[in-house]
């Protein structure tokens, strides 16, 4: 009997184990993308709303779940179909003053946030070592230039990973502090929205942090890498690869999958700061030191440790995240050979722009603005270029002579043309406050 | 641009109607996203030679009729050399490579069926 218990123990783990390889195979550009999608401009986003508003926005985690889903699968379906990422689709079946309006936004938001989130690894390692920050900043430029093109993202993305498990520090701490746990329920479940600029401000910021520009042009060039990696393309742009319904079933679960994570991770960030920064009268941030004070209830004076280790983790992830979208969509404009998977010396201007995106990031932070204040207004500057880019994508995306029969299904378009118009009127609202306050 | 402190009205404060209203919200929404998962299996997607993606100039050409029986004449005119008196082993895969070359020294097949035999016949 104890045998047959055993055996039966036995077959059931393997069963497990062969289910969790066969996840875990599915398992690709669309959860790298997840994990570069908290990067330290989302980290100060989410904590920025939760000291700011409390538990109040807490609902915008499970609103933006589904639309971030729709839209990265979106993205991630253009670049399988056809072979290219989204600004060659575009080149090929656009007019090129679309190609170059989409593009100079693509730069100019990513440009902002490779900014933020040099200056946020900067401040955040001052907390933990003395150092002058701009002398750290420019440590962390030439560190991030030098991973970029000397080490592939792959192998240093495999490694970079465990530092983002520090992000996990917020999970614990929310049972770590007495929370009101029907407050959290209630706020989650119950959206609330005024036109108070504020309020619209925060909503622009956390959308455009969880739905951002690089995300649609990174992923879409990635599935294309996957491509080549795989042997069904001989090289990026080049040939159309043969899809399957299953490959767009793999896509859909691998999205799903990445997304998920980042939201969790979006959510516990905004209950940890409502709890412990809101709760002690903290409702800006604009020093490293205020938001890493939010892990002070797990971690004590270790908590600017820990929240250093999880901002350089995911800086470290998103930078070149951030400019490989910048240097895909500009390679494809001028028709230059790109791709991840290419050498240095074969891919000279690829990795040009990659360079020069990160080094322009640098100059941002020569502008006054404080380091964590910047995050949270290139979030807002994503949000609000986001919209423009989605009413494109959902033409190619609903384009048959580009996707043939893989173009949007009703759903695809009922989440798309829906958070369209939702970031779009939301940005028109914040607008005339943005212009008055330059 | 400096933040103003906004009035948060506690949670209890809020009314009944607003978390119904939350509540179906959600649930469409989450409806959505089911359907969007699982809609690959549903959806009938074939694959076609018409509809596999970007119609661009980068179509990949496969060889012709003619291409083929012209790679097929330079062949035969490179055997016409080899016998199978020229190789002396046994290893099986070597005797069927001459096999194939003999047939195809003949000359009697078309294109198209030498082609075929040699890669559907195993």
């Amino acid at each position: 009997m104890q045998m047959h218990l055993k055996q039966f123990v036995v077959l059931c783990a393997e069963d497990s184990m062969k289910k969790l390889k066969k996840l875990l195979r599915r398992i690709g550009p669309g959860f790298i993308t997840g994990a570069a999608d908290d990067d330290p401009a989302g980290i100060g986003t989410y904590s920025q709303s939760g000291a700011q508003f409390g538990y109040r926005e807490l609902w915008t985690a499970p609103f933006s779940l589904p639309f971030m889903i729709a839209v990265q699968e979106m993205c991630g379906r253009i670049g399988l179909v056809t072979g290219k990422g989204l600004a060659g689709v575009m080149k090929h079946h656009y007019p090129k003053w679309i190609l170059y309006v989409c593009v100079f936004l693509l730069v100019l938001a990513n440009t902002i946030n490779i900014g933020a989130d040099l200056g946020a690894m900067a401040a955040s390692a001052k907390l933990i070592v003395d150092v002058p920050f701009y002398l750290l900043l420019i440590g962390f430029t030439a560190l991030v230039i030098a991973l970029e093109v000397f080490v592939s993202y792959e192998k240093y993305a495999s490694y970079l990973k465990f530092l983002t498990f520090s992000l996990f520090a917020y999970v614990i701490t929310v049972f770590l502090v007495r929370q009101d746990w029907s407050e959290i329920f209630f706020s989650t479940i119950s959206p609330t929205f005024s036109l108070n600029n504020q309020v619209v401000m925060n909503i622009v910021a956390i959308l455009g942090t969880t739905i951002s520009p690089y995300l649609f042009f990174w992923q879409a060039s990635e599935e294309v890498e996957e491509e080549v990696e795989h042997g069904r393309l001989k090289m990026m742009g080049k040939g159309i690869p043969r899809v399957f319904k299953k490959d767009i079933r793999d896509l859909r679960i691998d999205t799903v999958f990445g997304m998920f994570f980042s939201n969790i991770v979006m959510f516990f960030i905004m209950v940890t700061s409502a709890s412990t920064l809101h709760q002690n009268g903290i409702t800006s941030i604009t020093t490293a030191d205020q938001a890493a004070r939010a892990l002070r209830p797990l971690a004590g004076d270790y908590a600017f440790f820990l929240f250093a280790l999880g901002i350089l983790g995911t800086g470290l992830l998103a930078i070149p995240v951030l400019a490989g979208a910048s240097s895909y969509a500009i390679s494809e404009v001028f028709g230059w050979k790109e791709g991840l998977y290419q050498k240095f010396h074969s891919a000279r201007k690829f990795y040009g722009v990659i360079i020069s995106a990160t080094l322009v990031g640098f100059i941002v932070n020569l502008t006054p603005i404080e380091p964590f204040q910047m995050l949270y207004y290139s979030a807002v500057v994503n949000g609000m270029i986001a919209p423009v880019l989605l009413i494109l994508i959902l033409f190619v995306a609903n384009n048959r002579k580009i996707m043939g029969s893989h173009t949007n299904s009703l759903t695809s378009n009922v989440l798309g043309i829906t958070i369209t118009i939702f970031m779009l009127a939301a940005s028109l609202i914040l607008l005339p406050f943005l212009l008055s306050n330059l | 641009m400096r933040k103003k402190e906004v009035e948060i009205k506690p949670i209890q404060e809020r009314s009944f109607r607003h978390i119904i209203f939350g509540t179906i919200f959600f649930g469409v929404l989450f409806s959505l996203l089911g359907i969007f998962i699982w809609e690959t299996k549903l959806r009938n997607i074939k694959p076609s030679p018409k509809t596999l993606g970007v119609s661009t100039e980068n179509k990949i050409v496969l060889p012709d009729k003619k291409d083929a029986e012209n790679i097929l004449k330079n062949v035969q005119k490179e055997i016409n050399t080899i016998t199978p008196e020229n190789i002396t082993s046994s290893d099986s895969a070597i005797l069927r490579i001459i096999e194939d070359l003999e047939r195809l020294r003949s000359g009697d097949a078309n294109a198209l069926e030498t082609v075929c035999s040699l890669v559907c016949g195993r």
